[in-house]
């Protein structure tokens, strides 16, 4: 009897555990995520939860647009064709809107790093710049007046009085689960596949070039860097350094990961780049050194047009299409 | 087995009543800000003593944290943080519950909230960012803010603006404080607003909110403005 009982409890926490894992699942060459799960357990209501408020524009002022509406799946959750994204009231922002992916392993996010912590994101979209603590309360209370949602809250946290730090939690759930690890860079990695040559050459173009910033697995080391772009004089943005107040992050920005570049476009903090081609041919040939530069940069680079295709063929081996066709992440009907 | 079990659950029971009963005596403290020696109300205009200028507050709000309670031979903290808003005097009557025997002769506390509270991601109760003290844009809390207005303030609406925080070397802003005063379990902290106000002339200086050089210096200025009245 008493080992029936032992086997059931077992066999139960087997099941809770898989359970658990099943929603957050990365490949074993992944370092450890930096988001502290202890304080936010994935749970599938909760994920469910966040999904719904991530397709609803309920959470701004006019009810016009959602995060979707800047961060759609079919663009790696970036903008699509925007450099510089639209906000409400149709103003348009200072920088173009990142790809979300692998949040669980940054610190820090937006293009300066000024917000500390995956929970606190949210904060910045939804709460207007011109009457921030004032719109806070308008989303809150306009979810508490709404009954469907109360029952959500009630099955993801068991409490439906709709809280800032369960509306803060489930949108993080639901963005930790955007892990994008299907590449083709991915199956290699698993042994499943081989590069061809070109790729293959491309992956060493890569590793001496490109590497020490944007660090594999996850294609960033998720620090700031400054990779000499000429400042743009409509938009004065010096990056890091608004936040740090240190001089010497003046025009470093955090180093975006290269996965889903395909789907992603256009590239850097003001989207000036349209296609990957200019973005090569900005390292070659476009290098402000006037600028403050990192060590890995000082030295001009040079890639014969034969390296280039190389570099491009490895880029493509990053692009992940069951990420941006997962339907888990897709509007919740 | 039900006799087993009341043998073995009847210690713990009274061992809760006997540590309950111990701490059934609270610790109070009254906040009360003041400013040239006038109790400050919002939206009620004081007088600079010192110029003769007229100051209304129209908001006055801080956290307060890390409450420790000093005898001469027992330390209690306590680890809330409070956000006290002199608009509501629910807030500035602060109670700490301490043991019936214990007489305190002096207390310290943070104004202001420590860098982990800063980084540690979304907190409910005092600390939600329902309360208009967190910073969206630039993470962090805003450790204390004081608004209000005067004719001399060349801002809008002759409006001055303080929002100081910031937890990030070199400029943080949570200011440790502590104060020693006459054996008691109840003693009333006032603030002296004036003292927060004395570096900057609010004809030219009327607007800090964002982490800074600024903001830690009037922070520094605040560390000064508490004293005790028993
Ligand atoms: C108006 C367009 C817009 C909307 C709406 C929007 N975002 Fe963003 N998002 C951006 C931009 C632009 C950035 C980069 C901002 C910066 O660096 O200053 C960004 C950054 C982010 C980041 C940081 C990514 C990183 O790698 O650092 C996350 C996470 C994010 N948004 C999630 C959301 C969520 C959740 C919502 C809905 C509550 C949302 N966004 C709504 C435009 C938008
Ligand atoms: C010294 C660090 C560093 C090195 C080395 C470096 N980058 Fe970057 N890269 C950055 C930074 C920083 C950004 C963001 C710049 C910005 O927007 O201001 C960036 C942006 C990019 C982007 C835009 C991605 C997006 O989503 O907008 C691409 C693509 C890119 N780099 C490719 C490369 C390639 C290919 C190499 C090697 C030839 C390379 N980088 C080498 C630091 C580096």
């Amino acid at each position: 009897m008493k080992y029936i009982f032992l086997f059931c409890a077992f066999g139960f926490a087997i099941l809770l555990i898989s359970f658990e894992s099943s929603e957050f699942t990365y490949p074993n060459y992944f370092p450890k995520p930096v988001y502290n799960f202890s304080h936010n357990p994935l749970k599938k209501e909760t994920i469910q939860l966040g999904r719904r408020l991530f397709y609803d524009p309920i959470l701004s002022a006019d009810s016009s647009i959602s995060c979707a509406s800047c961060h759609s799946q079919y663009n790696a959750f970036a903008h699509v064709d925007h450099d510089l994204s639209h906000g409400i009231y149709d103003r348009i922002g200072k920088r173009n809107a990142p790809a979300l992916m692998n949040l669980a392993w940054q610190e820090l996010f937006m293009w300066d790093g000024a917000i500390n912590h995956l929970d606190m994101q949210a904060l910045a979209p939804i709460t207007h710049p011109n009457e921030m603590d004032n719109s806070l309360e308008n989303v809150i209370s306009r979810l508490r007046n709404n009954s469907n949602y109360r029952h959500y809250f009630f099955s993801a946290f068991n409490d439906s009085s709709i809280k800032t730090e369960h509306v803060l939690k489930a949108l993080s759930q639901f963005e930790l689960i955007f892990i994008s690890s299907n590449s083709k860079y991915d199956s290699v990695k698993k042994g499943l596949v081989l590069f061809t040559e070109k790729e293959k050459k491309g992956y060493e173009v890569f590793l001496q070039n490109c590497n020490a910033c944007h660090t594999e697995p996850l294609f960033s080391s998720y620090s700031f860097s400054n990779n000499g772009l000429p400042l743009d004089s409509t938009l004065l943005d010096y990056g890091r350094v608004s936040i740090s107040l240190q001089s010497a992050d003046s025009g470093y920005f955090k180093i975006p990961t290269l996965r889903n570049l395909r789907y992603s476009f256009p590239y850097m903090h003001d989207g000036r780049f349209k296609t990957l081609s200019k973005v090569i041919q900005h390292y070659t040939s476009g290098i402000n050194y006037s600028l403050h530069l990192p060590k890995e940069l000082k030295k001009p680079l040079q890639l014969s047009s034969e390296q280039k295709v190389e570099l491009m063929s490895f880029l493509f081996t990053l692009n992940d299409s069951s990420f941006v066709f997962n339907k888990q992440f897709s509007y919740l009907k | 087995m039900p006799c087993n079990f009341i043998t073995y659950l009847l210690p713990f029971v009274l061992f809760l009543f006997y540590t309950k009963a111990l701490y059934s005596q609270a610790f109070t403290v009254n906040i009360k800000p003041m400013y040239y020696g006038q109790i400050i109300q919002i939206d009620h205009p004081v007088i600079d003593s010192l110029q003769g200028e007229q100051v209304t507050f129209k908001e006055c709000k801080f956290y307060l944290g890390k409450f420790t309670l000093y005898s001469k031979d027992t330390v209690l903290h306590f680890n809330r943080y409070q956000l006290i808003d002199i608009e509501n005097a629910n807030t500035t009557a602060l109670s700490f519950p301490i043991p019936s025997s214990f007489y305190a002769d002096s207390i310290s506390f943070l104004l202001g909230t420590d860098s982990v509270t800063n980084i540690n991601g979304i907190m409910d109760g005092d600390l939600d960012p329902l309360n208009g003290m967190y910073w969206a844009w630039n993470s962090g809390y805003i450790n204390m803010k004081i608004e209000g207005i005067t004719p001399k303030c060349p801002g809008r609406n002759n409006l001055f603006q303080f929002h100081i925080g910031g937890y990030q070397a070199p400029y943080q802003t949570a200011q440790n404080i502590s104060c020693a005063f006459k054996r008691s379990q109840s003693i009333e902290i006032q603030m002296h607003v004036q003292k927060a106000l004395e570096k900057v002339q609010l004809s030219n200086e009327y607007q800090i909110m964002s982490p800074g050089k600024k903001a830690k210096e009037m922070s520094e200025s605040m560390s000064t403005m508490f004293t005790i009245l028993q």
